[in-house]
Order: structure tokens, then sequence, then C-alpha cells
């Protein structure tokens, strides 16, 4: 009997490996998009096979080749299929948008290959038990997602974004290659939860070397979820992607900084290191440069990459002040933690929905209009209402409008800054934050009236709404984004019962 | 020889870093990034050393990761291909029109 654990991640290879012999079938059968409603369905299963897997967590799978703590290991906590779920709900979504969007290409037999080898790696990743497990899938879902990138090849943006993302993400994965190696030789192990034991009990503890090892897996995984120093990458992939590969990029930039969450606080007890303060730096910088540059594009794709960036300098500030707290107040600085904790896994729950929903949205403005720039696309809501209610949604939702969810993501990350007025760091984080969240919801709203409100352009005159199986998932994708707000408790409660089990084995 | 296995896999690694920074031709860059990976393949192999023998762990992940560093190759060399179908060079000065 093959384990719970597994069968998600045969499914997905088996039928990724099965695409071709369906796209087989269906020019056979003069209906070739079987193999589009096949890898759909092969998503949904997935998705459903991981929901199956709530009830009884923490799961946990070993590879006993070696023995002991030395097999290779899947574990699978509350947050990891809280992720999962997240990320494959935007997969299938997508899936079913190609069925549409894609529709004019060639190849799409590796297109669908790579989108299913692309969630087997997300699902890989959120299970892992150890960083042998973590590396491997992190590359498999890194190299499908450079040549999904670079997929419309004879488009040189799309060539040009795709290298340029191949190298940078390459270097920063062989940078934590390193770290991990370094790991390997300090502890024997690479098992997350033998590692901190290993970590926490000798004297390795207090030994300085750590950080460098804590520097390179932050770095390494830092430039794939684009915080500023190495987010030169991410306006040219998302310019040079089809827009659907562009919401899945989302997923991808969320997924690298759960990893690192989910390393670093297994191995490395934010009681005992010291790495707040690292985190709130560089998420800041990210947050702030992020929100400059985005109001300076004319692009929308470029707009929203660079609206990225600050997302997820949110989410990396968030993480930043919870381990700070733990560090410096101990057992006091829990409550702080959890609040920026919750703050963190709703945001990518609102990053991956909102920003998902306006990628695909652009992909349909464009397809009407043929035009990214923003001055080209005015007054279009008007025109595509579907289409246009949904992206309003979505661009409100992340410019934190009250009743939306993104706004109370932003509230958590906030009060948990506010929470300890004395301490300086806080404070000025704090300042930051408010400063940002102001600024942010200004460009999104400006964005939201240029699309809703004002007179139509001629280029927008004859747009005409799009084909149902493209607004489709946008306004499913609007609709998830009001039930988290409606049943907001019910998300809070549940990430905050899920927390625990980052500190696996500590 | 542990020491001097982990000097020679940190020269190595400036090598590397060396090449990827100056050389502006890409398929150099590459060949950078190659240097890059089969040091830390090494990195591997040389922390999985014992006083007894070797730890079977790191070899395997050292195995895993240059099988991953091929993998990745393959991608590279098949995106500077269409790099120089569409740019007629492969130069890094080139290949920077996208702005804004």
């Amino acid at each position: 009997m093959v384990s719970p654990v597994l069968t998600p991640l045969i499914l997905l290879f088996a039928s990724a490996l099965a695409v071709p012999l369906v796209s087989r079938l269906g020019t056979y059968m003069k209906f070739p998009k079987i193999r589009d409603i096949f890898s759909f369905a092969a998503l949904l299963l997935s998705l459903y096979m991981i929901s199956s897997l709530l009830p009884s967590v923490p799961l946990s799978y070993q590879v006993n080749v070696f023995g002991g703590p030395y097999g290779v290991e899947l574990y699978v906590s509350t947050l990891s299929v809280y992720i999962g779920i997240i990320a494959l709900v935007m997969l299938s979504l997508v899936s079913f948008y190609s069925i549409k969007y894609m529709e004019v290409d060639n190849g799409l037999d590796s297109y669908y290959t790579l989108l299913l080898t692309f969630a087997a790696g997300i699902v890989g990743v959120v299970f892992s038990g150890d960083f042998f497990t973590l590396y491997v899938f992190w590359e498999l879902l890194s190299i499908s997602s450079y040549s999904l990138v670079s997929f419309r090849k004879y488009r040189w943006q799309a060539v040009e974004g795709g290298i340029k993302y191949l190298f940078m993400g390459t270097v920063g994965s062989l940078i934590a290659l390193y770290g991990i190696s370094l790991l390997y030789g300090v502890a024997g192990t690479l098992n997350f939860s033998a590692l901190s034991s290993v970590i926490s009990t000798t004297s390795l503890g207090s030994n300085m070397s750590l950080y460098i090892i804590i520097a390179t897996i932050f770095v390494g995984f830092g430039v794939s979820s684009a915080i500023v120093p190495f987010h030169t990458w991410i306006p040219d992939a998302y310019v040079g992607a089809p827009n659907c590969v562009a919401s899945l990029s989302t997923v991808a930039l969320i997924i690298s900084a759960f990893s690192i969450i989910r390393s670093l606080m297994a191995v490395f007890s934010p009681f005992s290191f010291d790495y707040g303060l690292f985190f709130i730096f560089f998420g800041i910088l990210s947050l702030t440069l992020g929100n400059f540059m985005a109001i300076m594009q004319r692009d929308v794709r470029r707009l929203l990459a660079f609206s990225s960036v600050s997302n997820m300098g949110y989410i990396f500030t968030g993480v930043g002040i919870g381990s700070y707290a733990l560090f410096q107040f101990g057992t006091q600085g829990v409550y702080i933690f959890e609040i920026a904790m919750v703050g963190v896994f709703l945001h990518m729950l609102n990053h991956v929905f909102g920003k998902g929903l306006l990628f695909m949205a652009v992909g349909n403005f464009s397809q009407s209009t043929k035009s990214y720039l923003l001055d080209k696309l005015e007054g279009i809501g008007r025109r595509m209402p579907i289409t246009g209610l949904a992206a309003s949604i979505g661009l409100l939702g992340l410019a934190g409008i009250p009743p939306l969810s993104g706004f109370w993501s932003k509230l958590f990350f906030i009060s948990a800054a506010g929470s300890k007025l004395s301490d300086p760091v806080l404070d000025v984080t704090l300042v930051f934050l408010v400063f940002n969240s102001i600024f942010d919801a200004a460009y999104y709203i400006w964005v939201f009236q240029r699309i809703a409100f004002k007179p139509v352009t001629e280029k927008s005159q004859n747009a005409k709404e799009v084909s149902y199986v493209m607004w489709l998932p946008i306004l499913i994708l609007a609709a998830l984004l009001i039930i988290v707000t409606v049943r907001l408790d019910y998300f809070t409660s549940f990430i905050d019962a899920a927390l625990r089990s980052l500190f696996k084995g500590a | 020889m542990f020491t001097i296995l982990v000097v020679f896999v940190f020269f190595l690694l400036g090598l590397a870093v060396y090449c990827m920074v100056t050389k502006k031709n890409i398929i150099k860059t590459l060949i950078g990034l190659e240097i890059f990976t089969s040091s830390v393949n090494l990195n591997f192999v040389v922390m999985g050393a014992t006083e007894g023998g070797v730890d079977a762990l790191g070899q395997s992940f050292a195995i895993i990761s240059i099988a991953i560093g091929a993998s990745v190759a393959a991608v590279a060399l098949a995106l500077i291909i269409n790099v120089y179908r569409h740019y007629g060079n492969v130069d890094w000065d080139i290949v920077r029109r996208l702005k804004w």
C-alpha cells in the first residue's frame, strides 16, 4: 500500500509522463483539447488528495535506505497542507485558463508537462522533511519555471527574461546548496528534526559561523523570492512570460518564502538565533523600493512585478518581526510572533490569489486590446464588465481597503510591530509599515480608478468580453478572496493552531 | 587533507564567481556556473568524509546534484541558442533590451 503522502506526488509525475500519450490519443480522436482537460483533472485530483491529508496530519514518510535520521523524509504538517492547497487551487485555475489562453501556441504537450512537473515540485517542496528533498524538488520547480517563462520562445522578451531568471535563480540555489553542504559538514545530517536537536543540544548553538549558513540559505532562496538586492529578474521575467505563467510565478515566490521560513525556523530556533533583524532589514528594503519602483512603471505587468516585490517585503518583514520578538523577549514575545506569523500566512494567501487574479485579468485585457500599457487600458473595465469587476476586487484586496482580506493581513503586521512600543527596532518597522501600506493603497486605487472610471481610450473602445473559459477562473478567485474575508476568524484560528508545526523537534 | 580540500573548494568558488562577474559572453558565464556547481558538489563529498570512510548521504547528494546541474545546463544552452537566434550574438551587453 502506498503511503497517502506519496500519492499526490506519484499522481502528478505519472500524469506529467502521460500528457504526450494523451495528446496522441487526442489527435487520433480529433479532439486535441483532451490533453488540457486531462491536466486540469490531474491537478484537481491532487488538490483533493492533499486536502484529504488534513485530518491526519502530522504525517511522515521515510525512505529508509540509509536508516536512522539520514533517510529521505517527507513530512506533512498543517502549514504544508495549507500552502499546498493554495498553490494547487491557483495551478488548477491557471490550467483551466490556459485551455483558451494558450490556444494560439504550438507545443502545448511540453507546456502541460511542465505545468504538472511544476506542481510536483511545489508539492515536494512543501512536504519536504530534510534539505536533500527540499533541494531536489526545489530544482524541479525552478527548472520547470525557467522553461515556462521562456515558453513563447519566438518572442525576444521571453528569451531575455528567461535567461536572466535562469542565471540568477541558479546562482541563488547554488549559494543555498553551498550553505547546506556546510551545514552537513557541521552537523552530519540534513534532516530538519535531527539537525535541530543536534544544534540545540551541542555547543554548536553558540557558534557564530552558523550565521554564515543562515545567510547563505536566506540569500539563496531569497533570490527566487525576489527580495530587493536580488529582484532584478522579476520584471523582465514577467514581461517575457505568458500571463498565465506569470500568475504561476506568484506561487513560486511564496513557495520559496515558505521554504526559507520552514527550514530556518525548524533548524535554527528563533529563541536562540538572532536573524530577525536580517529579515526586517531586507523586508523593509524590498517593501519600500518595490513600492517606489511600481509607481514609475507604464507597463501593467512591470507594475505588478514590482508590487510583488513589495508584497514579498511584507511577508519577510512579518517573519522578521516574529523571530525578532522571540529572540528579544523570549516567551513574552510569543504573542507578537503569533500575530506576525498569522499575518504572514494570510498575506501569502492574499498575494497568490490577488496577484494571480490580476495577471490573468491583464491577460484578458491584452487579449482584446493587444496592449499592456496603462495609458491604453484606461476605462476598459466598462467594456469588459466581468473581468473589470474581478480585477477591481483583486486591486482593492491588495490595496487593503477595509472589508477585504488584504487589509487584515497588513493590520496583523502593523499590530505585531506596534505591540511593544518600548523597542526601537519595532518602532522603526512600524513607521515603515504604516507609511508603505498607505503608499501602496494609493497606487492600487490609482490603477483601479484608471481601469474603471476613466473615459475609454480608442484602444479599449472596441474591447469585447472574452470567452467564459477566461473569465470564470478570475471570478472564482475574486469569490475566494471574498470568502476569506467573510470567514476570516476561521482562517486566523486555523493558522494560529498550525503555527506550532513550524518548530518540529524543537 | 580535509583543510586543503575545503580551501580548494573555496578557491574554486572564487574562480567561478570571478568568471561569472567579469565575462561578457553568456557561454563563458555558463562555464562559470558549471564550475560553481562542481565546487559545491566537491564540498559535499569533502564534508561527507569521516575517519573510517565516507558518509553515503554526501555522496548520493553529490550524484543527484550533478544530474540536476546537467539539466540546468541543458535548459541554459537551449535558451542561449534562442538568444543567438534573436540577437545574433551571445553577449550580456546586447541582451538587455527590456526596459520600462
